[in-house]
């Protein structure tokens, strides 16, 4: 396989082993000491990746633990990066600002004037996550989120994309010179970078496992229903006994009428009891783990507006990437941030999306997330966090 | 110190849990008949949490009746009203009333909301099960008031007598809850009937069904990033590099990430089908049974996992086994759609060097070619990693030569194809399925001990175990996981009289053609008889230009140079102007004309733009891009899409969705590969055929064969393939047709053709029979969604 083959000959050079190319599909190298204490190879070693091994050749295959030794032999190493963007000739800055923000924000409640533009250099931090969805069966994903460090605003996929494809045809890594670092601003720390992620994250796995979830639940329901017309068909049977004891009189039609009705809130029990076992058996248990990082110094062409709201305003920044020629998303002070609709609150003009600012669902006032996260300021009830926008 | 992990339950819950919290703590409640105070209270706490939850409401009010509080319950009851209906609430109701001794009132509103019998009563009541007695007892009470006792009554005003003599005692029943109006859909209604010996099991409350939702945990651990960005960046990015990749390849270990996917040309997988790919690769570990119904797309999901198979080193040779049918088809699928290159027992060297041609790593074969005993010998001496055995139903029978070839063939992976693998009894799922993992049932003893039922062959005896046994080796999905609803399709044939002098240069043609095989060598002949008489059946055009290739072969022989002339001085044909006419009936809907042979494509495209009509072209000369404009002109300018067979292959015509057969390929598959290119996922609209013969012609008789006898036009796109299987000849369906016409006289002919439709008309019946037991015997237990 020629992926898993390049992949290990690159880890070995780049771990300071001399590595060669044997024919047909095979690799000798030499490694160093730690390279073979991790992977327990001796001082030489030939490696085979095809069907056909070249002789005496150690057969390496994603079967079995091999990329978990290699896992082992990078270590924490390429946990974070980072890089600066180098861009073509063909990034003009747009020509119409305006009508390109109309189409990036839209308030409802609000409006927004350009105070000024300024061609600058941003932090995008872009963060890769793996998941692992384990039910009654298991699911695997890895994916890439990425925030705006200078406006705080979340990457979408589609601009995310196009980031990455222009950093992969560069084959080039440049270090981001002192100027531009100082001019892209600070970095942000872990709790700001947890903040803003951790909604991205939550929407992110979850369309993610729709299709997978859909899945299940089709599997759910129909287990559910052979379930239901078990104990159902039992229970008419029992409840048909009833009928005939409660018709007739004596003891005996006491008691079976008695026994009956025990025997019906039994199965009633048994029923619920066994769709616990199925709620059980289908709980499905999402991990997160972050994976690696990478923070791209990326020019763009920064928009500062005045937002206003009745008697109040505030200036927000919104950044076009000429690398992915296209404006980002708007910020958000509350949830993931997706989405081109911003509602702003009357106390301290909070920008959020739609769910941001939903009445509450047991006191019905309409209040901001962002001013009160979590918990509704007139009831006092906690509510669970809508995350679709 | 690292950040402890989040942790966040209900992640996924949409609907909002407050109302749902105290739903379950009321129901709890209600449950436990013991419990006779305290209940209100509970219920007012829940009200204070959701004031506006009509649900809540009701079941405060119940709460309010079982405490014997029936202020409170009319009060709970008022706000109730003003934000849903519900028939619970004259329960409920009713019930206060009788508490406020007025009886009469209950059995009044009782009577008014269609609450004449018990168990319409104890099903809208809320209070579940536990609550019964006490219902009763108060129903008692309602019916004491009035001595009509309106309970025993039916429906229909009768009273029903027991046994004894004696109206029927209210029975005690659970409560089912009747849903709210406001929030969820009524159920249906339920048929009154008199409660007493004469109840029936039907007019019971059924069982009130509880969703159950999956709970969902979700667990996000960002302490180590938390940390890693505090630490210097790594500032070349070589081991962010080697660490992204190893991410991919340890996803694509597990096949969660499959590398077939960026490969396939042409098309998007479906959702079941990429989920299919990957069961087979990381459950079923590369051996099962695809039983997916017709249409559903087993061939691709095979394809897939034999070119993730070949990406990943895992599958360097590969036998595909198929019925003579559908060898085509296959290599054809495999070259286009994924980029292999397949060997078919097609190729010459089949038949020249069967020990080279077997050598060869990727190889699609007629299963009854290979089981003879030449080809079976190289085979059996080969090693495969993937074999894939498509129609594998004709493996039902252990003693037949094509079942001992596949258990004997040295292979790693096992793929077996059909919609239909039990065709008449369970020794048939045994044979498939011992294939695939010998000893799953242990010997045929065994199997039919523990899973037949003595003299049902088809009824299984222990049902859910043999189930159980068969999930490790087979998946079937249904239309219903996809939500596959195709619209329904029309065909409609049109028979033409013919220009003049057409049929006269038909007649000619059938003579010159009879008579080129009539001193023998038909196997010889047998590609120049199918081109002539197919491009007899086209256009004059057609006819012409193929009896002028014929004559130019045979200098000597003027009669193939006069009947090139006859044809060519035909002219237009009778189709052409039906066709135009058919056009023109409708002329705002763009139409798909499908035709066998370039000279009548150009004729056609000449005709219908003297007729005023916008045309585009598609043929296989087109380049790629030319063939994308072809496609955009027809979607965006022209009304007719002129096309040869490989029309539209891999492109989305959806938009259209009336195909005109101008001409009849004698390849029913043909035929149902035109129809697939409309009639596929995707189209919404209804499908219109429209098939053009000219009468007297062999297209005609092929149109009866195909029409009358296994309704062709009406099968979903796949069956086809799946019946002409059934035939088991180890020719394909053209060649019957040209060998029944080749009988030598009128009444051979007329014999034989009966005789093929009987065939087919067999196959077909055992088609439809074997689905009718499949799905009964299957359902969607086997479904990877």
């Amino acid at each position: 396989m020629g992926a898993l083959r390049d992949f290990v000959a690159d880890l070995m050079e780049r771990d300071g082993s001399v590595v060669d190319a044997v024919e047909p599909d095979g690799l000798d190298v030499m490694p160093t000491d730690p390279a073979r204490k991790a992977l327990g190879w001796s001082e030489f070693a030939r490696l085979g990746f095809g069907a056909d091994l070249p002789h005496g050749a150690i057969p390496i295959r994603l079967e079995g633990d091999w990329l978990d030794r290699f896992g082992g032999l990078i270590g924490e190493r390429g946990r974070i990066a980072e890089r600066q963007l180098v861009l073509g000739e063909d990034s003009n800055p747009p020509g119409d600002p305006q009508r390109l923000i109309d189409r990036a924000l839209q308030l409802p409640n609000a409006v927004w004037r350009l105070a000024g533009t300024k061609p600058t250099w941003t932090r995008c931090l872009l963060l890769a996550f793996r998941y692992t969805a384990i039910s009654d069966e298991k699911r695997e994903g890895l994916f890439w989120l990425g925030i705006n460090c200078g406006t705080c605003a979340a990457l979408d996929q589609a601009l995310l994309e196009r980031m990455r494809h222009v950093l992969a045809r560069d084959p080039s890594w440049r270090t981001p010179e002192p100027g531009i670092r100082k001019l892209a601003g600070p970095a942000l720390d872990g709790p700001s970078v947890s903040k803003h992620i951790l909604p991205l994250l939550e929407q992110h796995v979850r369309s993610d496992l729709e299709p997978f979830l859909r899945a299940m639940r089709r599997r759910l329901d129909r287990d559910c229903g052979r379930v239901h017309e078990y104990h159902d068909d039992l229970r008419r049977s029992a409840l048909t006994k009833l009928s005939t004891a409660s018709l007739a009189k004596g003891d005996k039609a006491a008691t079976d009428a008695t026994r009956e009705t025990l025997r019906v809130a039994a199965i009633e029990r048994e029923y619920a009891a066994k769709l616990d076992d199925l709620r059980h058996n289908y709980a499905l248990r999402v991990t997160v783990d972050w994976v690696q990082g990478l923070t791209v110094f990326s020019p763009v062409i920064r928009y500062e507006l005045l937002i206003k709201r009745r008697k109040g305003e505030r200036l927000v920044a919104m950044d076009w990437h000429p690398a992915a020629r296209s404006m980002e998303l708007p910020p958000s002070d509350w949830g993931p941030g997706l989405g081109h609709e911003r509602v702003v609150c009357d106390d301290h003009l909070h920008l959020t999306g739609k769910a941001g600012q939903v009445p509450c669902p047991a006191c019905s006032k309409v209040w901001c997330r962002a001013c009160h996260p979590g918990t509704c300021p007139r009831c006092h009830r906690t509510t669970s966090r809508p995350l679709s926008e | 110190m690292p950040h402890p992990a989040i942790r966040q339950t209900g992640l996924f819950d949409l609907k909002p849990d407050v109302a749902q919290f105290w739903m379950d703590r009321l129901n709890a409640a209600f449950a436990d008949a013991s419990k006779s105070s305290g209940l209100l209270s509970l219920a007012e706490d829940a009200v204070s949490a959701c004031p506006r939850d009509a649900l809540i409401l009701l079941m405060a009010a119940t709460a309010a009746v079982l405490e014997a509080r029936p202020e409170r319950a009319f009060a709970l009851l008022k706000r109730f009203s003003l934000l849903a209906k519900s028939p619970t609430e004259h329960v409920v109701h009713a019930i206060a009333l009788s508490q406020s001794n007025r009886g009469g009132a209950a059995r009044k509103l009782l009577l008014r909301n269609n609450m004449h019998t018990w168990p319409a009563v104890v099903q809208a009541f809320p209070a579940g099960s536990g609550r019964v007695t006490w219902l009763l007892r108060q129903l008692d009470g309602i019916i004491d008031d009035d001595q009509s006792r309106y309970f025993r009554r039916s429906a229909g005003g009768k009273t029903p007598t027991t046994a004894k003599g004696k109206a029927a005692k209210v029975a005690p029943k659970t409560a089912a809850r009747k849903p709210i109006a406001a929030k969820h859909p009524p159920a249906a209604p339920q048929t009154a009937q008199p409660a007493g010996s004469e109840t029936k099991a039907s007019a019971l409350p059924p069982l009130a069904r509880i969703n159950v939702e999956i709970p969902l945990e979700l667990e996000i651990d960002l302490s180590v990033l938390s940390a890693a960005l505090a630490d210097a960046p790594e500032p070349d990015g070589g081991w962010f590099d080697l660490r992204e990749r190893l991410g991919h390849l340890s996803l694509a270990q597990g096949f969660d990430e499959l590398l077939c996917l960026p490969h396939l040309i042409g098309f998007e997988p479906l959702w079941h089908q990429v989920e299919t790919v990957r069961k087979v690769l990381k459950q079923f570990r590369g051996r099962v049974l695809l039983a997916d119904e017709v249409g559903l797309g087993k061939t691709v999901e095979a394809c897939m996992v034999l070119k993730e198979y070949a990406l990943r080193g895992m599958a360097e040779r590969t036998l595909v086994l198929t019925p003579a049918s559908l060898v085509g088809q296959w290599r054809e699928e495999l070259e286009s759609k994924f980029g292999l290159d397949f060997a078919t027992t097609y190729d010459p060297l089949s038949r020249d060097d069967p020990r080279a041609f077997w050598d060869q790593p990727h190889i699609v074969a007629s299963i009854a070619t290979a089981r003879r005993r030449e080809h079976a010998e190289c085979l059996l001496a080969r090693k495969f990693d993937l074999v894939i055995v498509d129609e594998a139903h004709h493996l039902r029978d252990r003693a037949s030569q094509g079942w001992k070839l596949v258990d004997a063939l040295n292979k790693r992976f096992l793929l077996l194809l059909s919609a239909t693998p039990v065709q008449n009894d369970l020794i048939e799922l045994y044979n498939l399925l011992t294939l695939l993992k010998p000893g799953i049932f242990k010997t045929l003893k065994e199997f039919r001990g523990a899973y037949m039922t003595p003299g049902k062959p088809r009824q299984p005896a222990n049902p859910e175990r043999l189930r159980g046994l068969m999930r490790d080796a087979m998946i079937r999905n249904t239309r219903a996981v996809v939500a596959l609803n195709l619209p329904r399709r029309h065909a409609t044939t049109i028979k033409v009289g013919g220009a003049p002098g057409e049929a006269e240069a038909y007649a000619g043609l059938v003579a010159a053609a009879r008579r080129l095989v009539s001193g023998g060598g038909v196997g010889r002949h047998r590609l120049t008889l199918n081109h002539l008489l197919s491009a007899g059946g086209s256009s004059p055009a057609a006819a012409a230009a193929a009896v002028a290739r014929v004559a130019e072969r045979h200098p000597g022989d003027k009669a193939w140079t006069a009947l090139a002339k006859l044809w060519a001085s035909v002219g237009r044909g009778g189709k052409e102007a039906a066709l135009i006419e058919l056009v023109n009936r409708n002329p705002a809907e763009k139409k798909l004309v499908f035709v066998q042979s370039r000279e009548t494509l150009q004729h056609l495209a000449e005709r219908l733009a003297e007729a005023g009509l916008t045309v585009a072209r598609f043929d296989g000369s087109l380049s790629g891009p030319e063939k994308d404009a072809a496609i955009a002109q027809f979607r965006d300018h022209a009304q007719i899409l002129l096309c040869t067979q490989s029309g539209g292959e891999g492109r989305n015509i959806q938009f259209c969705n009336t195909l005109i057969n101008f001409d009849v390929p004698w390849n029913p598959m043909a035929i149902e590969q035109r129809i697939g290119r409309i009639d596929r996922i995707g189209q919404t609209r209804e499908v219109f055929v429209f098939n053009l013969v000219t009468r007297g012609t062999l297209e005609e008789q092929v149109l009866v064969l195909l029409d009358e006898k296994i309704a062709m036009f009406e099968l979903v796109v796949g069956e086809v393939g799946a019946i002409l299987g059934s035939l088991e000849e180890d020719r394909e369906f053209p060649d019957l047709v040209l060998e029944a016409w080749l009988e030598a006289t009128e009444a051979g002919r007329a014999q034989a053709f009966e005789a093929l439709g009987l065939r087919l008309d067999e196959a077909r019946q055992q088609h439809e029979g074997a689905k009718i037991l499949d799905e009964k015997l299957f359902g969607q237990d086997f479904e990877t969604a």
